[in-house]
């Protein structure tokens, strides 16, 4: 792998089916460490000391701490194993065992490699005999090696790493393999202690789901641990005698086992793992991925608030979502993939790789202390996908337009062929009809949609006019923007030579939408300004007026046109002399000039300063439409009042009764539901909270 | 699913100067919106009149949509061209207008305009070998920021008549007042 092959751009799809068919298929692995900068410092001479007994008047002993990085050949290391490249770092000094903590790692050629394990087993040999009794405690040890991969068995830390009791394969050189299907759940650890506690009976069915998934896993573990143990007594069993630390001995059964497993993920020895196996193997468990909770996704069925920031406002355009992240050292986002419903478009950042064992996209994880760690990871998709090309897709859908009309009723077709052919037409219409569901306003807001239309415009100085427009919805209303367009404000077209006594035919329409709270008050309203402004044919731009309409978001709209009359400051005669030779257009604060709650420095309403006057100039054509929902659920609960008092009053028939208490029931459990779901949510961002703190 | 149905007729075009006039058409809306029968776009035949200045084109529209949200609200596009003896055309209006929020009869008409000529040459080509300035992309006509630029002419008017049924729109809590 070359680093420069990290080139991470988002690919666009186009899905030929269901996005839940969707399907990835990921591969992650340790490629090696990086330490510490070494650091020269005087460590006295009881260092030298401790360790003259092992290595006495070796040189090596002042460069253990010393990196030298080797470059090597892809070659050396097999094609497929080019991840070797970067676990070329050399320490010329020896690792001492009492050195446990600090994780050193060294990289030797093969036979180097084996005459240092022979020499360390003689050694190891001539400990035991001594250390006797201990012999069990220094087989916990080595079961804890550290996860550098090239270190030797005394380098490692003791089992005090977490991650490393979490990811023995990965830190032993596995590859985690995992298949991701479209908006599954993948569990991090600590989501996974959250959800294995019984929710109870007040929880949500995702809550339920998430704690039977939950305990899945645990089981998962479980059933390894227990495995893992039956495996150690087998070895125990077989051999008591036995030394009980024999690393090749242990690679030998590895690959024994390989010959025998039908694991998915074969175990492939390289110049950088094969020498030093865990007595952990990995073969056992290929899929450890999904049991260790390496690999998990935030989904759209979680919390707004666990999803990164971009989340709320994707959601909002309508996208689903999907993330996927790595519990490394720390959390590291790997992939995030958005759908877009409409277009049926896929996202993929980092793009898909053309195989999940190429590891194309690298990871580097910095800790604390200086030492990085560097993974790679690979992903491919498992669904036929097709590349979004702009280019082919209007000829496409003209082709199958086509297609269709090809299809036409031939002139001399019988009876049944006719009644075949409309039936087919009638099946497809209908199929078209059921495509869709209709887009409902979020819980407790209102959608208010607004169709405006600039007929026309008159009677102003100057030919030549455009009109400018602003929108300023109220106070705690969302605007809906449609992609592509700002109809918060914009202008219409200028209309040459009229404007003036000819009448300009603007014919600007524009829509937009606002979701508003249901309990919106009808006197905050949505206001609108318009300023008119003409262009002379030296380009000069003089202001021809301003107007000013307020909408309220609930009241019913007049349904005919509206004239709306324009004004504009009248100033003294050395405005107008500029306003006629020169042109431009003066600062004027319309807003807060058309604005009743406020009271304007500049040109107020109240200034009976001649000077400060408006005059009127031409009007502008308004037509104005309106269209607003509402959340059915909302007027199920006004009904369900209604009901409850209709109960008492006037029960006719048996019939009536039965149907307005099936209702009431069922009404009285969408309320309940409602309560039960808000105290779930409250619940899981309380315990959000106190997680994060 | 709500159901939309557009029944009406493009009905004439008033105050064009040029005599022989066709209209072409189309009913635009959001993602949201699909066709479930009849014609989206349409065209009209030449259409002139001896006594009045005016064009009658009765051309009539039966369309069924369904709507998936009220985002995205249909709207009439209408374009007129003028032709003349050579067999030439080139357009004298365009217009749009949003179709009625409420159901029933509605009698409309759209304010059209043409392109303005870019300068002389333009206007006098115009005057006398026919043809004058068309948009390139008719997306110009119902976006853009920066639309002044575009210089336009007022052109006539064209009248419509559209009768709407709303169905299941009550369903989905739209209301239309």
């Amino acid at each position: 792998m070359q680093q420069g092959s990290d080139i991470r751009r988002t690919g666009v799809y186009r899905l030929s089916g269901n996005v839940g068919d969707l399907q990835l298929e990921l591969k992650l692995r340790h490629i090696s460490e990086w330490l510490p900068v070494p650091k020269f410092e005087y460590v006295g001479a009881k260092s030298a000391n401790e360790h003259g007994d092992h290595y006495p008047g070796s040189e090596e002993s002042f460069w253990q701490d010393c990196l030298i990085h080797v470059p090597r050949d892809d070659d050396s290391f097999g094609g497929i194993h080019r991840l070797g490249y970067y676990c070329s770092y050399y320490n010329v000094g020896i690792g001492y065992r009492e050195n446990s903590g600090n994780i050193v790692r060294r990289r030797r050629s093969p036979l180097a490699q084996e005459r240092q394990q022979e020499r360390e087993e003689e050694e190891e040999e001539e400990e035991e005999q001594q250390q006797g009794v201990e012999a069990i405690e220094y087989v916990e040890s080595q079961s804890n090696p550290s996860w550098s991969i090239g270190g030797s068995d005394s380098n490692r830390p003791s089992g005090g790493d977490p991650f490393y009791e979490r990811n023995r394969e990965l830190c032993n050189g596995a590859i985690a393999t995992i298949r991701i299907a479209w908006q599954q759940k993948l569990f991090s650890q600590s989501e996974l202690e959250r959800h294995k506690v019984d929710p109870g009976s007040c929880a949500s069915k995702l809550q339920r789901r998430y704690h039977n998934w939950a305990l899945e896993t645990l089981e998962l573990q479980q059933r390894y641990l227990r495995k893992l143990e039956k495996q150690q007594e087998e070895e125990t069993d077989e051999d008591p005698d036995a030394e009980p630390i024999r690393v090749r001995r242990r690679i030998r059964k590895s690959k024994r086992r390989q010959k025998n497993s039908t694991a998915l993920v074969p175990f492939v020895g390289n110049g950088l793992s094969s020498a030093n196996m865990s007595d952990v193997s990995m073969l056992d468990d290929p899929n450890f991925a999904a049991r260790t909770c390496l690999i998990h996704t935030l989904v759209d069925g979680d919390a707004e608030e666990m999803l990164p920031d971009e989340a709320g406002e994707l959601h909002r355009k309508g996208y689903q979502l999907m993330y996927i992240y790595a519990d490394l050292q720390e959390d590291t986002l790997l992939i995030s993939i958005r759908y877009d419903p409409e277009q049926g478009l896929l996202y993929v950042y980092p793009d898909f790789s053309t195989c999940a064992k190429d590891l194309d996209y690298v990871v580097q994880i910095e800790r604390e202390n200086d030492c990085r760690q560097l993974y790679a990871y690979g992903f491919e998709n498992a669904t036929p996908l097709v590349a979004f090309d702009e280019g082919n897709l209007p000829e496409k859908e003209e082709e199958t337009e086509d297609g269709e009309s090809e299809e036409d009723l031939p002139d001399d077709a019988s009876a049944l062929e006719i009644l075949d052919y409309y039936q087919r037409r009638r099946a497809e219409a209908s199929e078209r009809r059921t495509l869709l569901q209709f887009e409902m306003p979020p819980k407790r807001t209102k959608r208010v949609s607004l169709l405006l239309e600039l007929k026309e415009a008159q009677y102003f100085e100057n030919p030549n006019i455009h009109v400018r427009y602003y929108l300023k919805p109220p106070a705690n209303t969302i605007y809906e923007a449609v992609s592509g367009e700002d109809p918060l404000q914009g202008a219409t077209a200028t209309c040459r030579n009229a404007g003036d006594w000819r009448i300009a035919n603007l014919g600007h329409c524009w829509q937009v939408t606002i979701l508003c709270e249901e309990q919106h008050q009808p006197g905050e309203l949505l206001h609108l300004y318009f300023e008119v402004i003409s262009i002379d044919s030296w380009q000069r731009e003089r202001c021809e007026g301003y107007a000013h309409y307020a909408i309220s978001l609930t009241s019913a709209l007049p349904a005919e046109s509206i004239r709306l009359q324009c004004i504009r400051p009248l100033g003294n005669w050395l405005d107008a002399l500029n306003r006629y030779f020169i042109g431009g257009r003066k600062l004027f604060d319309f807003e807060t000039y058309f604005d009743v709650h406020q009271q304007p420095e500049m040109h107020s309403r109240l200034d009976l300063n001649p000077k400060m006057a408006m005059v009127t100039t031409g009007s502008l054509l308004l037509r104005l439409q309106k269209l607003q929902q509402r959340q059915m659920d909302t007027t199920s609960q006004l009904h369900f009042q209604l009901d409850l008092g209709n109960d008492t009053n006037d029960s006719d028939s048996d019939e009536e009764e039965g149907k307005s208490s099936s209702k009431t029931e069922s009404y009285r459990a969408t309320t309940l539901d409602e309560v039960m779901s808000a105290f779930v949510e409250a619940r899981e961002r309380i315990e959000l909270l106190l997680g994060a703190s | 699913m709500a159901d939309f149905h557009i029944i009406g007729q493009i009905i004439k075009a008033v105050h064009f100067a040029e005599p022989h006039l066709y209209c072409k058409w189309s009913l635009q809306s959001g993602n949201a919106w699909r066709l479930v029968q009849g014609e989206v776009k349409g065209e009209s035949h030449v259409a002139a009149h001896r006594l009045q200045n005016c064009a009658d084109f009765v051309q009539t529209l039966d369309i069924h949509l369904s709507a998936g949200s009220v985002q995205g609200w249909p709207r009439l596009l209408v374009e007129v061209y003028a032709i003349d003896v050579l067999k030439q055309s080139w357009p004298v209006g365009y217009g749009f207008l949003h179709i009625p929020s409420t159901p029933g009869t509605h009698r409309m008409d759209i304010s059209t305009w043409k392109v303005a000529p870019n300068g002389l040459w333009q206007s006098l080509r115009e005057l006398f070998g026919g043809g004058g300035a068309a948009l390139s992309k008719n997306d110009i006509i119902y976006s853009g920021v920066e639309r002044y630029k575009l210089q336009t002419l007022s052109s006539g008017k064209v009248i419509v008549e559209l009768n709407l049924i709303f169905r299941k729109f009550d369903e989905y809590g739209v209301e239309f007042k």
